[in-house]
């Protein structure tokens, strides 16, 4: 997975047009970052980096920079 | 040590169809179509006013003792899991070996989990089979957890059943019936999945009872039930493989030589996934949870009973069980399922 596999994805995954959510887009001003939202996220961060990332860290995010990091550096 | 092994299984669930429609209805239909696809569940039983999941256990052990002619009399442990028992004192399994006419020298207890109490129970079971403390064990699950949740939680409403089971737990030959069980608690995730207001340590009042709405328009109160699904969902995907594995080295088989694996049926989205996760073939798992909804943990029991009907548990078959909930709390077991498993009988 590269940057642009994860924004492809997460463009979609929060109802966004592709192209429209960038690294350093703030998720609060995503309408469609929400619970099933982060089910997805989770699920396709686990499926392709092997790490589950945590509600907690979804929940600190601030940007989609900030989801990517947690899925590289594992707790 | 005495093996022992499930003899047969019945469930019964609640009464009414809470239906895809009415829901529709009742949170629109674009919602409704978002949590069919992730959920899986069309419909959902549930018990009217009045009826506890006792009555659901009931009636599943009814059947059951009908079905298979079992002996009331040789049953000398009941085990009957509940979070939404008929009162808090006294135990609700006393009420149950009253009801069902058992004899008095059988022990029975209330054992309080949710989606894991079905394999902790058949663990207890089995111990108590093995130790000589009983002979032959009758299982029972009951919950209504419809009646805990918010009528307009729309994260909990589509997903909840109400359901009772009946199992019979007996003696079998060397080599069959239970090889092993791996149990797991991380009481840190208890605030994923709790009512708040509904023990000693957060008093009812009417400030508990004051509805509000969350940022995602969920209602409910402190008394009602609250899950924090995407906490839920990591819970799940990280533990059940470590699980599934831990279980398996315990009993020294490998994923290739089991023939079933049955998962508490949460939700459909969920168990795809440990499915594909864990590389299962789709022949070897089943599903029972769109025309019931998730009945905590009855769905064991249910997916389990179906699987048999189905002709999907075989005598000598391997079935693994994993069940993952409240608690935070799992556990997993491993069967070699007998050969012969028929319910014992009093000696005259």
């Amino acid at each position: 997975m590269n940057d642009e596999d994860f924004l492809r994805f997460f463009a979609d995954a929060v109802g966004a047009e592709e192209g429209s959510v960038t690294l350093d887009t703030q998720l609060s001003t995503l309408e469609g970052w929400d619970s099933v939202a982060y089910l997805s996220t989770m699920i396709y961060l686990d499926e392709s980096v092997g790490v589950a990332v945590s509600p907690e860290q979804l929940v600190e995010a601030k940007t989609v920079a900030d989801i990517l990091a947690f899925a590289h550096s594992p707790q | 040590m005495q093996r022992s092994a499930v003899f047969a299984v019945e469930c019964a669930w609640g009464s009414e169809i809470l239906s895809f429609e009415v829901l529709e209805e009742r949170f629109g239909a674009e919602n409704m179509k978002k949590v069919f696809a992730g959920s899986g569940i069309r419909n959902r039983r549930i018990a009217p006013p009045g009826v506890c999941g006792s009555d659901l256990a009931f009636e599943a052990a009814e059947t059951l003792f009908g079905k298979y002619d079992v002996d009331r009399a040789s049953i000398d442990l009941l085990i009957h899991c509940t979070q939404s028992p008929d009162y808090l004192i006294p135990t609700t399994a006393c009420i149950l070996q009253d009801r069902l006419g058992l004899e008095k020298h059988c022990g029975a207890f209330d054992l309080n989990l949710g989606c894991s109490q079905y394999v902790y129970a058949l663990a207890m079971a089995s111990s108590a089979i093995a130790s000589g403390v009983a002979t032959q064990a009758l299982v029972l699950t009951g919950d209504t957890m419809s009646q805990t949740i918010h009528p307009m939680d729309r994260a909990l409403v589509p997903i909840l059943g109400d359901g009772g089971s009946a199992t019979l737990v007996g003696p079998v030959a060397d080599g069959e019936g239970f090889l092993g069980f791996e149990l797991g608690t991380d009481g840190s995730g208890h605030k994923y999945l709790i009512n708040p207001a509904s023990g000693f340590r957060v008093p009812r009042s009417a400030e508990t009872a004051m509805v509000e709405t969350d940022r995602e328009g969920n209602v409910r109160s402190q008394q009602n039930l609250f899950m924090n699904g995407a906490a839920v969902f990591h819970f799940a995907i990280t533990v059940v493989p470590k699980t599934v594995q831990k279980v398996l080295e315990k009993v020294k088989l490998s994923m290739d030589q089991v023939d079933l694996f049955l998962f508490h049926q949460a939700n459909r989205y969920m168990i795809d996934y440990l499915v594909k996760k864990l590389k299962i073939p789709e022949e070897k798992t089943h599903f029972f949870v769109e025309n019931t909804g998730n009945t905590s943990g009855t769905t064991m029991p249910s997916v389990l009973a179906d699987a048999i009907a189905a002709g999907k548990v075989k005598p000598g078959a391997v079935v693994l069980m994993v069940v993952f909930g409240v608690g935070l709390s799992w556990a997993a077991t491993v069967v070699r399922w007998p050969e012969k498993s028929l319910p014992l009988k009093v000696q005259a």
